[in-house]
């Protein structure tokens, strides 16, 4: 087990900049999750971690010990590829046993090694068999086996779950969690996916365009997004952003912007004259649809453009004079029937309201 | 309606090939080797003529020499060969026993001594007829430096003598140059020691106690440094044109050369042997007009080829193309008189023995030059040397098997086709052959001009092998001998297990050659592939190029470069060596030197295919598995033999087993840089085939047979491999 940390590290292909001088530290058995989009650098942190990239700047520390130059094979990680990465000529059981011979693991050793891990996995049936003979899920398991029957002291998964179907994929990211409190081995997990960084990650970083923009535990970057990204990025249906001003009037606070009024907590815009541009930001969760269609009422004034009933949800598809809004309702909260074209008040909770500069920077709390 | 077109384009090459050489009905074509000025006269004469001649003109064909009595032999039978044609008399006999060539009728005959220079009509002479009319006669001669060595010398002594001292290795000069491991320039010592190619009952032969001396005579001039060691023409020549040899002995086709290098130059004969007080006379060759025997126009060639052969064209070739013409006629022209070059010639002419004009001379050059070279190397003495050259020869010689009847062969040939036939036909009936073939008749229809081509390429010419090898081929005529070529082969009664040309033995040469090059192409290709497989090594593109360049060169040139480098006096590997203070080695001198240099010659062709194979095969490795195994901790070596090595099998495999046929009959190599040498122990299975076919009597059969041995054995070896690699396949 260990803790890993990183100084400073930049990767350039070429003169395109793809981590740009990032600063992180993974504590010792923590689960983080590195999530962002494809093409934010994540993956080449990972590998940059397991020293099959060479930083173009900065160091790689593991334990406090600087790894930058030390070759995969001596940093004592292991990692589980998105493909699997399985020898094929080799059986599972041959595939298990790979590193440990590559270790000079003394052979009574690697076969209790080996038994132990596939019974926890759950593959001791499938050993004799060849990767081509296994299902995705089996590949899996086997992929996370070998890394698991080396005992590093850190395990690197890039994407393990993107090749499964979505039932397996739930399946296997709690068996994923819970072999993380058995083994209470330090684990950095990369994904694209939000729903699995959520569920996975004691903390997550996310990153955008090389760059780290917030880390946190997940409720962190739900509940306090940094900027406009982190908000968009985290939760789904995504957050809604509108363009709006700071509006002073009757000592109330609020953004007005056009054909939506939004009040907020008092202080929540402390600094900001009355007119200044800002953006707002408020969850599809946490828009309400108004029973009254008052003319000044506060709310987002809209008309439907589309609902996808999804059992005891909704989402709604809406065009008001601020642009698109997506709303995510129960059905038992629905006034009435409702059908494109009808017109609509939504409305939230002044607490739920996110407020960005235009810049995208979170403002307050 | 498309299937026409293609099927027409394909067949089109082979309408050509079948056409005869269209040529106009008052037209005669001459074909000759003739380059440079001796064309140029020729040409000259060949347009006066047609100028005196109204109705007749002559085309001129300029044929490489080296394929001339191939084009001849072939083309002449079908009608498709020249009307008169220009070569040497060694062929008569051979020409002659084949019907090539038409006899010249007895009143040109007797005016032919009195046309042409004292003996050099005889060499046309064979079973008794004239066969063609004499141009020129060509004979070595002693050239000098006369710088170096002003005076001729008189007797070998002298020669010895005036060679001794101006002889200085230190300075890269030799005081006598010539080929000496040839055995054409051998013979003029031979006759200068009493000797010959003939026995005394007037057959072929070489082994006498006067041959012996004469070749001991020759080992010592190599011995004592005086002449350079297995020089070729080309040593010969680069030596006195540039100053390094004070005398050479040359022929007539040296002089343009001679000329042009501004070295000071005399030519003299030969001189007298001390020892018997004999000339040393070499051998000569009278070039000639033949009338060929299918010559559209018999009158009107026979009348060319005399006006070819007569004074005025003489004249002609002597000043044009400087060549010692046979026309007494044309030596009475002051200019042509007046001429040194030739005048030495035609002294040599008095002091030569024709070469001789009957088949079997050809099978004797390769034993005696054989035991020429070996006595030189100081491997053996010269007597014994000769006695084995004068065994080989008549082995060589040797006539062909009695006929066999072809009844029982024919029944048992028969038997098997039917039977064949009858089982082909119950597979057709049982896969239902006849209604999956109309159903896809137009897939089928497309599939036929590349059938007609197999066919035509391929199965034609292997059944026709495969007829040719129950025969045996002497002078022309072919007679059926069943397997008696196979027996004699695979019994191997003529050639000890220890001799070049004993079948297993050159298996053995053969099966050693092609697994030491299969063996260093895969590891060099392999090597290679995985230092260029790295995508991010810079100039990789230029590497690859690089590398792959020595396959896309021509590999005859290749191993003429590598012939080259192997050179004893002018190589660069010699040259290298020489750096590091190693002596000049003799690459052709011993079997593993002259295997070695073959196999240096071959890997230099062969390793870029393994590594092109081992690169496409690398590229469809998943990067991920390479970087999983280097996080697993294994290292380049278990990466290597664990993943690598198993992921690239399935493409080595058949790329070894094709590898390994190329390799086996890797003609070019084995002919081209060692020819074989020495004496034949570096020949494999398809050289020695060669050998006997080209250079052994035309025995075809015989040779056919070999390349029947080899396909059955290339055929046993690719079965074995495929059910090797199919049980690998299934294994993993």
């Amino acid at each position: 087990m260990a803790s890993i940390e990183l100084r400073g590290i930049r990767k350039l292909y070429g003169s395109v900049e793809v981590v740009g001088r990032l600063d992180l530290l993974i504590r010792d058995g923590e689960f983080l999750v590195l999530v962002g989009p494809s093409g934010c650098g994540k993956t080449t942190i990972l590998r940059t971690i397991a020293g099959l990239e060479e930083p173009t700047e900065g160091t790689v520390l593991i334990d406090g010990r600087d790894v930058t130059a030390v070759p995969p094979r001596d940093r004592d990680v292991a990692m589980v590829f998105q493909s699997y990465a399985l020898y094929p000529h080799m059986t599972a059981r041959e595939n298990l046993e790979f590193g440990l011979r590559a270790r000079r693991v003394p052979q009574d050793d690697a076969a209790s090694r080996v038994a132990d891990v596939s019974r926890m996995l759950g593959i001791d049936a499938l050993l004799d068999r060849y990767p081509r003979q296994l299902s995705g899920g089996q590949r899996q398991r086997v992929a996370m086996g070998r890394a698991m029957v080396r005992r590093p002291r850190a395990f690197l998964l890039d994407e393990p779950l993107s090749n499964l179907d979505a039932a397996l994929r739930s399946q296997v990211r709690v068996e994923i969690r819970r072999l993380h409190r058995e083994l209470g081995t330090t684990m950095v997990y990369v994904t694209h996916d939000q729903v699995e960084a959520m569920t996975l990650a004691d903390r997550l970083a996310l990153f955008d365009r090389g760059a780290l923009q917030q880390i946190g535990t997940p409720d962190d970057l739900f509940d306090r997004p940094a900027n406009v990204f982190v908000g968009s990025f985290i939760g789904s249906p995504a957050m809604n952003i509108l363009d709006g001003a700071v509006a002073g009037e009757s000592g109330a606070p609020a953004v007005r912007g056009p054909g939506f009024l939004a009040p907020l907590l008092p202080g929540a815009h402390s600094g900001l004259d009355p007119g200044s541009a800002v953006r707002l930001g408020v969850r599809p969760h946490d828009l309400r649809p108004q029973p009254e269609l008052g003319h000044d009422d506060p709310g987002f004034r809209c008309a439907v453009e589309a609902i996808e009933p999804l059992g005891s949800e909704v989402h709604l598809h809406a065009r008001g004079e601020f642009g698109r809004i997506t709303a995510q309702i129960d059905r038992a909260a629905l006034p009435r029937p409702l059908d494109p074209g009808d017109t609509i008040l939504l409305a939230a909770d002044p607490a739920r309201m996110h407020l960005f500069d235009t810049a995208g920077a979170r403002i307050g709390r | 309606m498309t299937c026409p077109l293609p099927l027409a384009s394909c067949l089109l090459p082979f309408v050509f090939c079948l056409l005869p050489f269209e040529s106009r009905a008052d037209e005669l074509v001459l074909w000759h080797a003739y380059i440079g000025g001796e064309e140029e006269a020729l040409a000259e004469w060949s347009r006066g003529y047609a100028a005196e001649n109204a109705g007749t003109t002559i085309r001129l064909l300029r044929v490489p020499s080296e394929a001339m009595t191939q084009k001849l032999a072939s083309a002449v039978p079908r009608g498709h060969g020249p009307d008169i044609f220009i070569w040497a008399h060694e062929q008569v006999g051979a020409w002659a026993d084949a019907g090539l060539l038409r006899p010249m009728p007895a009143e040109v005959e007797r005016a032919a001594a009195g046309i042409h220079l004292r003996g050099t009509v005889n060499p046309l002479v064979y079973r008794g007829a004239l066969w063609g009319l004499p141009l020129a006669f060509k004979s070595v001669a002693l050239f000098r430096n006369t710088d170096l060595a002003a005076t001729p010398p008189q007797t070998t002594d002298e020669m010895i003598g005036v060679a001794a001292g101006l002889t200085d290795h230190a300075a890269g000069r030799f005081g006598l140059a010539y080929e000496a491991g040839a055995f054409y320039y051998q013979a003029a010592w031979l006759h200068g020691f009493g000797g010959g190619v003939r026995n005394p009952d007037g057959t072929l032969g070489v082994s006498s106690i006067q041959n012996a001396r004469a070749l001991a005579f020759a080992a010592d001039l190599v011995a004592r440094g005086i002449v350079p060691a297995d020089a070729d023409g080309a040593l010969v020549a680069e030596l006195f044109t540039t100053g390094r040899a004070a005398m050479a002995i040359q022929g007539p086709w040296f002089l343009p050369a001679a000329r042009r290098s501004g070295v000071p130059y005399a030519i003299s004969p030969l001189p007298e042997v001390l020892a018997t007080g004999l000339p040393a006379r070499p051998f000569l060759t009278v070039e000639a007009a033949f009338v060929s025997a299918r010559a559209r126009l018999p009158e009107a060639a026979l009348a060319a080829a005399a006006d070819l052969a007569g004074p005025t064209s003489a004249r002609l070739r002597a000043l044009r193309g400087g060549q010692p013409v046979t026309a007494r006629a044309a030596w009475n022209d002051p200019s042509v008189a007046a001429d040194q070059d030739l005048a030495a010639f035609r002294a040599q002419l008095a002091r030569s023995v024709p070469m001789p004009n009957e088949p079997r001379m050809r099978a004797l050059w390769e034993p005696a030059a054989g035991a020429l070279r070996a006595v030189l190397r100081g491997d053996v003495d010269a007597g014994t040397a000769l006695q084995e050259a004068d065994r080989r020869f008549r082995i060589f010689t040797r006539p062909a098997p009695p006929a066999s009847d072809p009844l029982p062969y024919a029944a048992a040939l028969g038997i098997a086709m039917l039977a064949g036939a009858a089982m082909l036909a119950r597979r057709a009936r049982r896969v239902r052959l006849l209604p999956r073939m109309r159903a896809s008749r137009h897939a089928y229809l497309y599939l036929l001009p590349a059938g007609l081509g197999v066919v035509v390429l391929l199965t034609v010419p292997f059944v026709v092998g495969a007829a040719v090898s129950l025969t045996a081929h002497r002078g022309g005529e072919f007679s059926f001998v069943g397997l008696r070529n196979f027996v004699e082969i695979l019994a191997s009664r003529d050639f000890g297990l220890t001799e070049p040309e004993n079948f297993y033995r050159t298996l053995g040469v053969t099966v050693l050659w092609t697994v030491l090059n299969v063996g260093l192409h895969l590891a060099i290709g392999v090597a290679l592939a995985l230092l260029l497989k790295d995508p991010w090594l810079r100039l990789r593109g230029i590497y690859r190029v690089l590398l792959i360049l020595p396959w896309a060169v021509p590999n005859y040139i290749t191993a003429l470069i590598w012939k080259g480098m192997f050179h004893r006096q002018l190589g660069a590997v010699n040259a290298v060596l020489g750096w590091f203070g190693v002596e000049p080695v003799g690459w052709f001198d011993r079997f593993s030197t002259a295997f070695a240099a073959n196999l240096a010659t071959n890997v230099w062709l062969g390793f870029p295919f393994m590594m092109v194979v081992t690169l496409g095969a690398l590229q469809a490795i998943p990067r991920d598995i390479e970087e999983a195994a280097a996080i697993d901790g294994a290292g380049p070596w278990m990466r290597f033999r664990r993943l690598t090595l198993p992921a690239i099998l399935p493409a080595l495999a058949p790329a070894t087993v094709l590898g390994c046929v190329w390799t086996f009959n890797m003609f070019n190599v084995i002919y081209l840089v060692s020819g074989g040498n020495p004496e034949g122990r570096t020949e494999i299975l398809i050289s020695q085939a060669y050998r006997w076919a080209f250079s052994r009597q035309e025995q075809y059969g015989y040779a056919a047979a070999y390349a029947v041995l080899i396909f059955g054995i290339l055929l046993a070896f690719d079965l074995a491999a495929r059910r090797w690699t199919a049980r690998e396949a299934a294994g993993t």
